[in-house]
């Protein structure tokens, strides 16, 4: 029995592991970019001609990556009931997403983060990503937010997959999960914060030289206030939320989710005559 | 067999909303647009309404208001109070406050306003785009490479209201056992067996999948074409990270940064067109290229070059930047304004009917 | 000629089963044939149609032993994918094999799959839509068609390919009666216009037995099945349509399938003179009753002036076609909907009389209790007894293992008390069900289908034990399209029609007065006394020897 749900052989999945790490990096490099290296000012404007094109490049550029993560995690080894599940995962994600949940929390989160435990990385971030693309489709929600959220959305499948697993003490593993949970639900709101802080932050004035060091520190202070007053406290009833969800719901749900993958997976046995 | 213009046409409207959002932050200009965009979502929502179907998935008035002026707001404070530069003196918070300490300027909140404008316009290209794209013909947007995304997102799409009927029926049942809604524990009884339903949905859903020669036609890749294939995607990452940090670095020789970024980002494109002829189907629906697509074709196209020229030979008329030393008041050239007009163009050409829905309601199917 | 389909020693037993579901089977089918396979939940009906095109062992693993040849290729070598285009597949559930929003879509999508030219594509498409019937839903989203509709899109889209053999496991099973009669009549349709070899399982023998070329009869599992002509087989098995049992009990030669073919024997029947046989019987005081309810959902009118009276005691049948208000009028007398006219009267034993639209659910489910459509979707916990438990919590009683316990044997059902609901069969499920509804003693209960995916030996099953839950002082209403369960069970009926109750009284009356709900043997005979093979045969003179 394999650990994935994905019949794929081990090599296939060291593969997606170094796929998933690569484009995160790129993510992360771009996203960090305008912090790390704000452009020195060589001509009037420009530097706003750099903070204008921003967004632009930033969400092709992601657009890109996510296509070409998500072609080459899909694809040959898929069988059809990988295909099933997660479309069925997908469902039920868009489904929860619009659940109302007291406190405005969300019980998206919880599928894809139990999915990306039981089944591993690759599958959770298909599972979190494709939910977020259903659930867009049904609330109108494409726009240039969406590669964001599909990225982020993936990587909180895809992120408890790689967590230790811990065979024997339910708690330990519950505990461990809803903490990932709470942290998750806070990383989601950063990386979604950043497909519209291009549009309200510019990283540099004329008149102000850059210098190396200041300009890193005061785009990250900027950031963290940016941070604190738009989605802080969101983040952290979100992340709460799913912490209680995995509390409340883990194990039942957990049961369920290892019975199927017993299910999916079996040997075909041909008696010898 | 399908009405109105060719989703590639629909997408080439999008390109005429958005990248001018993208391109100006000058706030005239921006308002012209953002009042074109308006026209058209008004006349797609009164022929949906003379249709007697409202769009599915579109988003409504007061969610989009709300979301303009929850980020537009939100921009302009946040621009006008961490932004201590300008003429235009409004008043001094202490400096000892971090970020926000300093002088209070006129340009600052301006240029919030901008931003904002920006970013409300941007969201209402989107808005009004997924109300003129049904989502099935979005979905086969999708490039072939992503073959298998697409399908599990059109099985989700499929499940959706089989779910939402099994959750009504589930809670009437749980009702009847004499469930009552206290705390968030009680979502259990609704959850697992929602759930367990739906694995057992998605066990039979692949068996009707298999028998129907699911997967039948993935030419078989040889081991050297993954490991080169693998190893082509490992080189552009790196050099797409390699170019944002050089970037960076040589901020005076972008070219350096550039290159390597371009290189990166073909090679991606090259290996995703090859992975997408790995799969072999056919489309049954095919939209035809009419005379009408021909004709919006080249009029976004019109619009789209004239912008670009613009960008890249005067980039002075497009930008916006109320700071010292250029003057706070945006400049206006009706050239320009006319080009923000364009998204409005279709709602008001004869053919109102350019963006029809294919989809029949119930009642016509039958 | 050689078979088209030949099993030769065939055995396979499910991954974690024990025991060998088939063993050493070995039968052939010839091409063209329109076979009927039939048996017991659970006896290897759908495994044996399933290694047909490869499911078995590909889709569900497990051990298999011995070959199977389909039109000279082997689906267990070959596997499910490389037999699509031989053997089409269509399962029971219609809702659980769609990927497409759009009918048109989902017929296209093995086609797609398999990347058949466009031009082609289309002429196949119109093609099936035709050969079924339903070109004018090919625009529609599948979610807003009928189950009959939704099951014939599916043996459209099992067809597009043009397979040579078309296997269907009990695709009527979850369809009300109309619904079954359309798609079967499909499916002899193709049988005899495309000469398309149909594999189907089937409980409502009564419509498939008269033009099945060949019966395979699985009896128990494991056992080599009955395989032969459809009188040949049906004389060897019990559990048959009336008719035919009927005729078997007299020993008809030869054995009529159809009530056409039994008309011929009915003159030679030497029955009692007709007399005034229904007798009246005195009306017990109610112990529910609905007044002048009205009901709007979604712009229609569910209910319009319906009404509804319970002597207290008796079980009583609600019928009506598919969306004549049946589950509405239900949800109204258990208080989950309230009428937005008329009121409906509850009358307990001990207490008050209840005016169930101004009473809380949790109180009226104290005294009513209702089992709905589908029931083992609501069953959520480990063990069948902790189910019992949690209603005993939600209703605030104290913990009672014994009493569930008692409760689970009543119920036929105390050797699964510690086993997982989902593991259960559904007949198994509902009876879980119901025993969790029956922890609280309600005195009324409400079935809503009891009898949707149930067997001939499952329902015989369901009526005894509806008949000692009535010992027991429980009144019932039961929702049902099932004439025969009814004749043979209900004290009353009530038939419905656009939301109104337009007939109720005894069940021979009601019965007898209605010709579209009327049981087989009453067509038969036209006689308001014989509604079951009981009635039949205890009414005869002599009661001739059973040849069985």
């Amino acid at each position: 029995m394999t650990e994935d749900l994905s019949s794929a052989g081990r090599g296939k999945r060291c593969w997606d592991g170094v796929m998933l790490f690569l484009t995160g990096l790129t993510g992360v490099v771009a996203f960090l970019y305008p912090f790390l290296f704000p452009p020195a000012v060589q001509r009037p404007g420009g530097a706003q001609a750099h903070a204008q094109d921003a967004p632009l490049f930033l969400g092709v550029l992601l657009l890109l990556m996510l296509t070409f993560l998500l072609a080459n995690l899909t694809g040959e080894g898929m069988g059809s009931k990988d295909v099933a599940m997660l479309g069925v995962l997908a469902a039920a994600g868009a489904v929860l997403r619009f659940l109302p949940l007291p406190g405005g929390a969300s019980a998206f989160f919880f599928l894809p983060i139990l999915a990306g435990y039981v089944y591993g990385p690759t599958f959770g971030f298909l599972a979190g990503s494709s939910a977020l693309l259903v659930a867009a489709l049904f609330s109108g929600g494409i726009g240039p937010w969406l590669p964001y959220q599909m990225f982020a959305a993936g990587w909180v499948g895809a992120l408890p997959g790689f967590l230790p697993r811990r065979g024997r003490d339910d708690r330990l593993e519950l505990v461990l999960l809803a903490f990932t949970g709470f942290l998750l639900g806070l990383f989601y709101g950063a990386v979604m914060n950043l497909w519209f802080w291009p549009f309200v932050y510019q990283p540099q004035l004329p008149g102000q030289y850059w210098q190396a060091g200041l300009g890193v520190t005061d785009t990250l202070r900027r950031y963290l206030l940016f941070y604190l007053t738009t989605s802080l406290w969101w983040d952290i009833l979100r992340g709460a939320g799913n912490a209680l969800l995995l509390l409340f719901f883990g194990v039942p749900v957990l049961r369920l989710f290892r019975r199927y993958q017993r299910r999916f997976y079996f040997r075909v046995r041909r008696e010898l005559e | 067999m399908c009405d109105g213009v060719h989703p590639y046409g629909r997408l080439l409207w999008l390109l005429t909303a958005a990248l001018p959002a993208l391109l100006t932050h000058n706030p005239l200009y921006l308002t012209l647009l953002l009042a074109s965009i308006g026209v058209m979502f008004l006349a797609r929502r009164r022929a949906a309404l003379a249709g007697g179907s409202p769009a599915p998935g579109q988003m409504g008035w007061r969610t989009f208001l709300t979301l303009a002026l929850w980020i537009g707001g939100f921009s302009i404070a946040f621009n006008g109070l961490t932004t201590h530069f300008g003429r235009i003196l409004l008043f001094r918070l202490p400096s000892g406050w971090p970020l926000l300490g300093g002088i209070i300027t006129g340009e600052a909140f301006l240029y919030g306003l901008a931003n904002a404008l920006a970013l409300v316009t941007l969201i209402a290209a989107f808005v009004t785009f997924n109300s003129i794209l049904p989502r099935e013909e979005l979905l086969r947007l999708l490039p072939r490479s992503l073959f298998y995304l697409g399908l599990i997102v059109s099985i989700g799409v499929a499940f959706v209201p089989a779910l939402v009927q099994s959750w009504q029926s589930i809670r009437e049942a749980q009702l009847l056992r004499g469930y009552r809604f206290r705390r968030w524990h009680d979502y259990l009884p609704l959850f697992v067996p929602l759930l367990a339903g739906s694995f057992e949905s998605a066990l039979q859903l692949a068996a009707s999948m298999e028998s129907r020669g699911f997967g039948g036609r993935v030419v078989p890749q040889s081991a050297r074409a993954v490991r080169y294939a693998r190893l082509t995607f490992a080189l552009a990452s790196c050099l797409v990270i390699i170019g944002l940090l050089a970037r960076g670095y040589w901020p005076r020789r972008p070219l350096y940064g550039v290159s390597f970024l371009l290189i990166g980002l073909a090679l991606l494109l090259l290996l995703s067109h090859r992975q997408g002829r790995l799969v072999q189907r056919t489309r049954y629906r095919r939209w035809l290229w009419r005379r009408a697509d021909t004709v919006w074709a080249i009029l976004a196209a019109g619009q789209l070059l004239a912008l670009l020229a613009l960008w890249y030979a005067r980039r002075s008329a497009l930008i916006y930047y109320p700071y010292p030393p250029y003057a706070p008041w945006p400049a206006f050239d009706p050239l320009v304004g006319v080009l923000m007009m364009w998204p409005a163009l279709p709602a008001l050409l004869p053919a109102r009917d350019l963006f029809a829905r294919r989809t029949l309601s119930p009642e016509e199917g039958r | 000629m050689t078979p088209l389909i030949t099993f030769r020693h065939f055995s396979y037993s499910y991954p974690e089963g024990a025991r060998p579901v088939l063993r050493d089977l070995s039968l052939s089918v010839e091409e063209g044939e329109f076979v009927l396979v039939m048996g017991r939940s659970g006896v290897g009906k759908s495994t044996f149609l399933r290694a047909l095109n490869g499911l078995v062992p590909h889709f569900y693993g497990g051990e298999i032993a011995g070959s199977v040849s389909v039109a000279g290729k082997d689906p267990v070598a070959l596997g499910t994918r490389a037999m699509s285009e031989l053997v089409g597949f269509v399962d029971q559930s219609p809702e659980r094999t769609f990927v497409s929003e759009r009918v048109e879509e989902e017929l296209v999508f093995a086609l797609e799959n398999l990347a058949v030219p466009p031009l082609i594509m289309r002429k196949r498409v119109e093609e099936v839509l035709d050969q079924l019937g339903i070109a004018p839903l090919r625009s529609r989203a599948i979610a807003t068609l009928s189950g009959g509709e939704k099951q014939r899109v599916a043996i459209a889209a099992a067809l597009t390919m043009q397979p040579r053999v078309l296997v269907l496991d009990e695709p009527t099973s979850q369809l009300d009666p109309q619904s079954a009669e359309d798609v079967l009549t499909a499916l002899r349709r193709l049988n005899e216009d495309l000469g398309l070899t149909v594999l189907v399982s089937e409980h409502r023998l009564e419509r498939v037995l008269p033009f099945a070329d060949r019966v395979i009869a699985f009896t128990e599992s494991g056992a080599q099945p009955l395989c032969g002509t459809p009188a040949d087989v049906v004389a060897q098995v019990d559990l048959l349509p009336p008719v035919v049992a009927l005729g078997k009990a007299l020993g008809w030669q030869p054995l009529p399938l159809t009530l056409k073919a039994a008309r011929r024997f009915v003159p030679g029947l030497s029955l009692p003179a007709v007399g005034s046989a229904i007798a009246s019987t005195t009306e017990s005081p109610p112990l529910i009753a609905a007044e002048k309810l009205w009901f709007r959902y979604n712009g229609h009118d569910v209910l319009r002036d319906a009404s509804l009276r319970l002597p207290r005691g008796t079980l009583l049948a609600l019928m009506g076609r598919n969306g004549a208000g049946k589950t509405t009028l239900l949800k109204q007398l258990v208080g989950l909907l309230r009428p937005r006219e008329g009121r409906v009267r509850f009358f307990p034993l001990r207490g008050t009389t209840v005016d169930v639209g101004k009473t809380a659910l949790p109180d009226l489910i104290q005294h009513i209790g209702m089992v709905p459509q589908d029931p083992g979707a609501f069953l959520f916990q480990e063990r069948v007894l902790d189910e019992l438990a949690v209603t005993r919590r939600n209703h605030g009683l104290p913990a009672d293992e014994a009493a569930d316990r008692a409760l689970l044997t009543h119920l036929g059902v105390d050797h699964l008390a510690a086993q997982n609901p989902r593991d259960l069969s559904g007949g198994e499920q509902q009876r879980v069900a119901l025993a969790s509804i029956m922890v609280a003693q309600p005195e009324l209960l409400l079935l809503d289908e009891p009898t949707r995916g149930l067997d001939y030996a499952q329902k015989e099953a369901l009526v005894a034990l509806l008949r000692s839950l009535q010992a027991d002082g429980v009144s019932i209403i039961m929702a049902t399209h099932d004439v025969e369960l009814v004749a043979q069970a209900a004290d009353a009926v009530a038939l419905m029609a656009e939301g109104e109750v337009i007939l109720s009284g005894p069940t021979r009356e009601v019965m007898t007065e209605s010709l579209l709900f009327a049981p087989q043997l009453n067509k038969l005979l036209r006689d308001p006394r014989f509604l079951t093979l009981e009635d039949v045969l205890s009414a005869l003179p002599v009661r001739p020897e059973s040849p069985a």
